[in-house]
């Protein structure tokens, strides 16, 4: 089923973004190999199959003891932000 | 001494245990190379002058049982580095800062390995030309008008150019590998969780691996050592012990079962790395090694891209939601928080990355997520269950990495949905998929130029890809190889 430009845009605003014209027509033409490369897994027979989440089949390691360690100070988590008040990452008013 | 940043790490070990050169001698000459570079090759984001300082102090105090003292390194710009810029080459991290080291950072930090640069990477880890990072594209140092491959490129010129002897990367579905291949470079992606992966940027979690480049087999084995082992801070990482993986090298094949796989190499028609993959073969047996081709199935083989893209680029869409500019990162303005975002990664973010997010997306969207990602992680599945079948009887499978030498950016690209593209050019995702320890190193020259041949074993056979490729290494005469155009 061949994807439509509305779609690509959906999927692209979905994910709190955009593109531009161009950029939507070449993802057009890319989607058209996309949906041929999707083929060839569906016409894979997974009857009785499980999904693979991890290369590996293996327990966990386990949780380590609730201790704090490597902890980042306040400075340092808000060392990057573009807009600090108050110890705060300040943003737009969102009420 | 001339050229001692031709040398390989073992050698510059050795002149610095012989005093012939100073860890400071050895910085010196990598930034200036590095400088040199830098505007051809366009190997680094960030240059560190200040890494001299360091060096400095090193002088004195050598540890003769620390292969890595004094040594100068590169490092992807995805590791965190404290206090250092580090931007994933992306313009959405342009002004990123880490406050704390990766781990792997660290433990070169406590080997006094000597960080000199940040390479350029293709954005996020999403690309494999080495020509999609945010201040430019990298060139090849056997030919400046070739790609390097990616998405580790600038790491892989950093070595091949010899600025410096190695380069941290990482490798999501060949990114370490094939840059390898291109560059004349040996390339290891080892098992999933042999390394830590604590402060790199996840590009797609259940397939990244940390990984690097050198210019021998042996320095792989010295650099594993210093970085491999289990890590807190990384939950999917291995505690299973760190071989001394250098001092247990055995280039001895006897006995050694080697699958080749038939569809793989049926599709190989450049005359050089067929003749020397007859060549190697012919030599492997020669000293009692037993090579056999093995069928995979065509149809499967045909899925490892698919299911590499759905699996990489729904998982990306995912790690890289907190790239907003909200709490770091570069901030467009909007009238509300939700334009603010949505401005900032509608600037920030590339085409090719925003493209490739969509496709995963789309994989993730209600009303296709069974018939593509789960079905995807599915045929993920069946392909790893091959893979183990073929382990079960065979201790390692070799491939060509590529069918090519590395293309001229002036050259067009092949039809997508052949199996030249589909299965010779993308099929070492294989490792990935099944997080396998997975090295490439050079096999041949073509009209001058590096192919490389790839090493895959079992799970945390760490020891034998790197025994088989110290055996593969001596048999031709590729060894701690400089880029003709950087010597």
């Amino acid at each position: 089923m061949k994807v439509t430009r509305e779609q690509l845009k959906k999927l692209a605003n979905r994910l709190m973004y955009d593109m531009s014209d161009e950029e939507y027509e070449l993802l057009e033409k890319e989607f058209e190999v996309y949906e041929k490369e999707i083929e060839l897994i569906e016409n894979i027979d997974t009857e009785g199959v499980d999904p693979m989440t991890f290369p590996f089949f293996y327990e966990s390691i386990g949780l380590r003891e609730d201790e704090p360690c490597d902890v980042l100070t306040t400075e340092e988590v808000l060392k990057n932000a573009h807009d600090v008040f108050d110890n705060q990452v300040k943003v737009k008013k969102v009420i | 001494m001339d050229n001692i940043l031709n040398l390989s790490i073992e050698e510059m070990h050795n002149a610095l245990k012989e005093k012939k050169i100073k860890p400071s001698d050895l910085v010196k000459a990598s930034l200036e190379k590095a400088k040199g570079n830098q505007e051809t090759y366009n190997a680094f984001v960030t240059i560190l002058e200040e890494a001299l300082e360091l060096a400095y102090e090193l002088d004195n105090n050598f540890e003769e049982d620390n292969p890595l003292y004094g040594i100068p390194y590169a490092c992807k710009d995805n590791f965190s580095t404290k206090g250092i810029l580090t931007t994933g080459s992306s313009n959405t991290l342009k002004n990123f800062i880490p406050v704390y080291d990766a781990t792997v950072v660290k433990k070169l930090k406590d080997k006094k390995t000597v960080l000199i640069g940040k390479t350029v990477m293709d954005e996020l880890a999403m690309g494999g030309t080495g020509t999609n990072g945010h201040t430019g594209i990298c060139r090849n140092p056997w030919d400046k008008e070739r790609y390097s491959g990616g998405s580790s490129g600038g790491s892989a010129v950093a070595v091949s150019a010899g600025i410096v002897p190695f380069a941290l990367g990482s490798d999501t579905g060949d990114s370490v590998r094939k840059p390898a291949s291109l560059c004349g470079l040996v390339g290891f992606k080892p098992s999933w969780g042999r390394i830590s992966r604590y402060g790199l940027f996840s590009f797609a979690t259940s397939i990244d691996h940390a990984a690097f480049f050198t210019r021998t087999v042996k320095d792989s084995a010295y650099v594993l050592e210093a970085i491999a082992g289990g890590d807190y801070n990384d939950a999917t990482s291995n505690f299973s012990p760190v071989n001394n993986y250098s001092k247990d090298l055995n280039l001895d094949v006897k006995g050694l079962k080697i699958a080749t796989i038939k569809e793989l190499d049926s599709l190989v028609t450049n005359k050089d790395l067929l003749n020397a993959f007859d060549e190697l073969k012919n030599k492997l047996e020669k000293d009692g090694a037993i090579v056999t081709s093995v069928e995979f199935g065509l149809d499967l083989l045909r899925t490892v891209l698919p299911v590499y893209l759905v699996i990489s680029c729904s998982e990306a869409t995912s790690n890289n939601a907190s790239l907003d500019g909200i709490k770091f990162g570069p901030r467009k303005e909007g009238k509300t928080m939700e334009e603010e975002v949505f401005n900032t990664r509608t600037a920030y973010f590339s085409s090719s990355v925003k493209r490739r997010f969509v496709l995963g997306s789309y994989c993730l969207a209600k009303e296709n997520q069974e018939r593509v990602f789960i079905k995807a992680q599915k045929v993920r599945h069946l392909i790893v269950n091959k893979l183990h079948e073929i382990f079960k009887d065979y201790d390692v499978i070799l491939t060509p990495a590529s069918g090519k030498v590395a293309s001229k950016f002036t050259d067009t690209s092949g039809d997508p949905l052949k199996d030249e593209n589909l299965i010779l050019e993308n099929h070492m995702a294989l490792g990935n998929l099944g997080g396998l320890p997975s090295l490439t190193l050079p096999i041949c020259l073509s009209n001058g130029l590096p192919i490389g041949i790839n090493v895959m074993g079992r799970p945390y056979e760490e020891q034998m890809v790197l025994n088989v490729s110290a055996a593969i290494e001596s048999k031709f005469n590729f060894k701690n190889m400089i880029a003709k155009e950087c010597k």
